[in-house]
């Protein structure tokens, strides 16, 4: 009973004298806190919206070079008066659509058959949803290359053998290409947005239309619909934002095929064959972008919290009427089959094949017999390699860890505190959302080359620095729908019983919050060790990752070798989302 | 003891309105008391708990626990919630998911500024828990309980610290109709046993007149009258008391003449002898509280005029209800419809006229506005 009880008898004795030791008598208890809210706000500034600056300074500096002296428009005035710059955002923007709308199709298709038909192995789909996180856009790009290669590849001697000589001549190396393997990319995403949105959907809404006299068709259109757009609108806007400058679909298919994309144009000026990059065309490209993309930012915030308001209307406890698919139910298994494969099986045969046979040459039966591990052993030979390990690894732990401690805090002070600029928080740590992986790689750049102070430019902790930064939107929002499912009164009741504030977190709130914290320390681990487009732009020879060895080998013409890494990879990230979706099927049953 | 001194607390809207959640709450709680806060949603009432918890800070006033002030805003002293020694109990009872029971009620100990043994710990908790009769339930996992279960372990958790005020904010509210009588018996008998003062949060009347020392009648962040069960349910002072608790009619009426402890109301149609309260005098506007159960009816010719006797007005049943332990009937009478609670062998049928007695002592007198 000692020191509150003390403490009180003393101020009411000594008049004037404040019985706890605290700055400002408002600055005690959950939820009235200064300290947290203003450092979290200073620290997401730095790491979010210092980097989107750099680059919009850059663009107006004559050397392109954040701390040089000097504006100017001339970086704006060379970009936009040249031909090419149009044809490039032309191109850049059917690749960003095309691909965004292929990859919603294919989603929405599948979350309706999954959430509201009686489609057979639909809990099997849910289970394996996450599979295709394994096969990122560099090796599913890798992988289709290898399946769709002129004459040689599998499909093509396929489509020959079937319909003649003529159709070996499908080609991949084009936009219409790379739509396709980047939308296929998309689907895993979209899959997770638009499937609660059809899960959730009260039913009642829809009988009420069908006795209301709507037929099937009017029903989905006039009702189902209306309440799916909010869900569609945000995957949309996320989906454009990451299609006008992700690097590795336009890196390993348009490159090749000479089709030029934003983030392709970008990462050659950023590479020249001779002398020091453009810094200032890079700049002015990325902050044109940027005003695109402010805008398309503001879209997917409007989007987001409209439908949170939707969610709220419908209510829980109902089971949603399944739509019976009939004699069509093998097809729609049949269809989410064809998906798998085109998506994860086959890219995987086809880098397993590379990476066994002694020279590439599509799938032939005479490589049967020559078939052997020589790739695999070359490369675990290789130093290099080992060192890519270790970077990756140390990379994808500091990430995840930091990642998952930032959003933790940044999530329970926005849902927790009741000062009313926390706000701000929340749009801060959504930022990121908005700046596309290499432009943020860019930034990075614009940064750390110059700023000796903090001498982390060519090590891994500017990769792991990078990866914090764009993926802290999607942890922050993990997090937030943690922390929100916490009553406020189980904090209160150990505030209550004397805990402190870091008693509270420690023994209350990372407690019950831990499946989610588990699942996203794992989420991020997985897409650190596959993530390309940052790395790219940060790697120097004494940090590289295996994504970025993988793509080098790939880019200097030893598929064999780059195949049988991006086989391990897939194997570890396979393990580690196999654990995911243990885990979160583990969490949903508590 | 605890002291409530002038509270204030503004809440600002998303919409940019103001609401006023405490406008100058005070009271005194005598030791060992059970001091009920009783209003509608809204009122304030949890507010005030929460500010004696330490979970909300009030924009004014002075708040002191025993003899220390833990919060008080001239002087600026605002002692943390995890330092003020209170035990409470939470509307959803906040029992901590990823802990057994043992281990919910020995949180408290666990945080406490000074180590105690395992030993001490086992010690305090099986007393907490032997004072709820939940023995033998240590290892349950707390997911495990009913609501019953929940609701004793909670108030295990919140005693286990022997602390000077409990805090109980709705705590019956989740339960059943059957629990929470045999609840409500049950935590008066643990608060007398313990002698510990209570500060008890609820909308319920019921729950409010039957447990508590003193009731506080909360409306729009004001404490509208304050005493004992049986005078806030006899003494109504305000419309909004007599209408929140109990049921209760209204006949809007003058006084005519006030003499003694008697004053002469004219009603509609007549006139009513009622008990004189503080501060009205004759020409005041006033309305005469009568609860349905005060109401006798007879049959319209056996009532004659009666100086000394009770009030009577001639009526007509417009309706009579028959709920088994009472025949309600609606009665046409002085321009209203009132309620008459009779013994369900008594029968008016509708149309019959009739004639309402009430004793003059159990007509309230109260202001027409306020």
């Amino acid at each position: 009973m000692a020191t509150g009880h003390e403490h009180g008898r003393l101020a009411l004795a000594g008049g004037g004298s404040i019985a706890m030791p605290q700055r400002g008598w408002r600055a005690a208890g959950a939820g009235r806190g200064y300290a947290l809210p203003l450092a979290l706000a200073a620290l997401l500034l730095v790491l979010t919206v210092v980097p989107v600056l750099t680059v919009i300074v850059s663009s107006f500096r004559p050397s392109g070079l954040p701390l040089s002296d000097g504006w100017t428009l001339a970086h704006f005035a060379k970009v936009w008066s040249a031909a090419s710059t149009y044809r490039l955002v032309a191109d850049t923007l059917i690749f960003a659509a095309g691909s965004t709308a292929f990859g919603i199709a294919l989603a929405a298709i599948l979350a309706w058959l999954v959430e509201r038909t009686d489609m057979p192995g639909r809990d099997l789909f849910r289970a394996g949803i996450l599979m295709p996180m394994a096969t990122p856009p560099l090796l599913l790009a890798i992988g289709w290359v290898l399946l769709m290669s002129p004459s040689i590849g599998i499909i093509p001697s396929l489509l020959g053998a079937l319909f003649g000589e003529g159709a070996k001549a499908i080609g991949i190396y084009n936009l219409p290409g790379m739509i396709f393997v980047q939308g296929l990319a998309y689907v895993p995403t979209s899959f997770l947005m638009l499937a609660p949105a059809m899960r959730n959907m009260d039913p009642v809404y829809e009988e009420a239309a069908r006795t209301a006299g709507a037929a099937f068709g009017q029903t989905l259109r006039r009702v189902s619909f209306p309440f799916l757009v909010p869900a569609l609108l945000s995957v949309t806007t996320l989906l454009m934002i990451v299609g006008m400058l992700t690097f590795d679909v336009p890196a390993v298919i348009g490159q090749r095929g000479n089709v030029n994309v934003m983030s392709s144009e970008i990462f050659n000026l950023m590479n020249p064959a001779n002398g020091l990059p453009a810094y200032g065309e890079i700049a002015a490209l990325n902050s044109s972008l940027f005003v695109l993309l402010a805008v398309g930012l503001y879209v997917y915030y409007r989007a987001t919290q409209q439908s949170e308001r939707f969610a709220t209307i419908s209510g829980k406890g109902y089971k949603a009427a399944r739509f019976r698919l009939g004699r069509w139910r093998p097809v729609a298994a049949g269809f989410v089959a064809l998906y798998f494969a085109l998506a994860v099986v086959l890219p995987f045969l086809a880098l397993l094949w590379t990476s066994l046979v002694p020279y590439f040459a599509g799938f032939q039966t005479k490589l049967l017999a020559q078939l052997s591990l020589k790739s695999y052993a070359t490369l675990l030979g290789d130093p290099r390699l080992w060192e890519g390990v270790v970077n990756s690894t140390v990379i994808a732990t500091a990430a995840a860890v930091a990642t998952t401690a930032l959003a933790l805090f940044v999530a329970w002070t926005i849902v927790r505190s009741r000062l009313r600029w926390v706000r701000i928080l929340d749009a801060m740590s959504m930022i990121p959302i908005s700046v596309p992986f290499l432009m943020m790689g860019v930034a990075l750049v614009f940064i750390f080359f110059g700023l000796r102070a903090i001498p982390i430019y060519g090590t891994v902790w500017i990769i792991a620095l990078g990866h914090l930064i764009v993926f802290l939107p999607l942890a922050a929002r993990m997090m937030q729908t943690g922390v929100l499912q916490v009553h406020h009164e189980l904090e209160e009741a150990a505030s209550v019983s004397g805990a402190t504030f870091l008693e509270n977190i420690r023994r209350v709130v990372v407690p019950l919050l831990q499946p989610t914290i588990f699942a996203l320390l794992i989420w991020l681990v997985v897409h650190s060790l596959r993530e390309f487009s940052v790395a790219v732009m940060l790697v120097s020879r004494k940090n590289e990752v295996l994504s970025t060895i993988l793509y080098s080998l790939w880019d200097q013409g030893e598929p064999g070798q780059a195949a049988a890494i991006a086989v391990m990879l897939m194997l570890v990230l396979g393990g580690l989302v196999a654990v995911l979706t243990w885990l979160t099927r583990a969490g949903r049953e508590r | 003891m605890l002291l409530a001194d002038r509270l204030r607390k503004e809440f600002a809207l998303d919409d940019g309105r103001i609401v006023t959640a405490m406008d100058g709450v005070s009271f005194r709680i005598a030791p060992g008391r059970l001091y009920t806060l009783l209003g509608p949603s809204g009122c304030g009432k949890t507010t005030t708990l929460r500010s004696i918890a330490g979970l909300e800070t009030p924009d004014r006033g002075l708040i002191a626990i025993g003899d220390a002030v833990v919060f008080d805003s001239v002087r600026r002293i605002l002692v943390p919630a995890n330092r003020r020694k209170i035990g409470m109990v939470f509307q959803s009872y906040a029992i901590w998911p990823h802990m057994d029971v043992y281990e919910n009620v020995a949180f408290p100990l666990r945080v406490a500024g000074e180590r105690l043994r395992e030993s001490d710990v086992a010690a305090r908790v099986a007393k907490a828990l032997a004072t709820v009769r939940m023995e033998g339930f240590e290892r349950r996992p707390a997911t495990r309980l009913s609501g019953g279960q929940q609701q004793r372990l909670a108030l295990a958790r919140a005693l286990v610290m022997e602390p000077r005020v409990l805090l109980l904010d709705e705590p019956l509210s989740n339960l059943d109709a059957k629990l929470r009588e045999s609840m409500r018996l049950e935590l008066r008998r643990i608060q007398k046993a313990l002698g510990i003062t209570t500060v008890y949060v609820t909308h319920d009347q019921t729950e409010a007149l039957a447990m508590s020392d003193v009731v506080a009648v909360m409306e729009q962040g004001r404490i509208v009258q304050e005493g004992d069960p049986r005078s806030i349910y006899l003494r109504p002072a305000t419309r909004f008391v007599a209408e929140f608790i109990g049921s209760t009619n209204f006949i809007a009426g003058k006084i005519m003449r006030a003499s003694g402890a008697e004053a002469l109301v004219e009603i509609e149609g007549g006139t009513l002898r009622c008990a004189l309260p503080n501060g009205l005098a004759a020409g005041a506007r006033v309305l005469v509280s009568i609860r349905p159960e005060d109401v006798t009816l007879r049959a319209a010719a056996a009532a004659a005029a009666n100086q000394g006797g009770p009030n009577r007005i001639r009526g007509r049943i417009v309706e009579q209800i028959f709920l088994g332990s009472l025949a309600d009937h609606v009665v046409a009478a002085a321009g209203a419809e009132l309620r008459a609670w009779c013994h369900p062998s008594s029968a008016f049928v509708p149309g019959t006229e009739v004639v309402i007695e009430v004793d003059p002592a159990r007509c309230v007198l109260l202001p027409e506005k306020a």
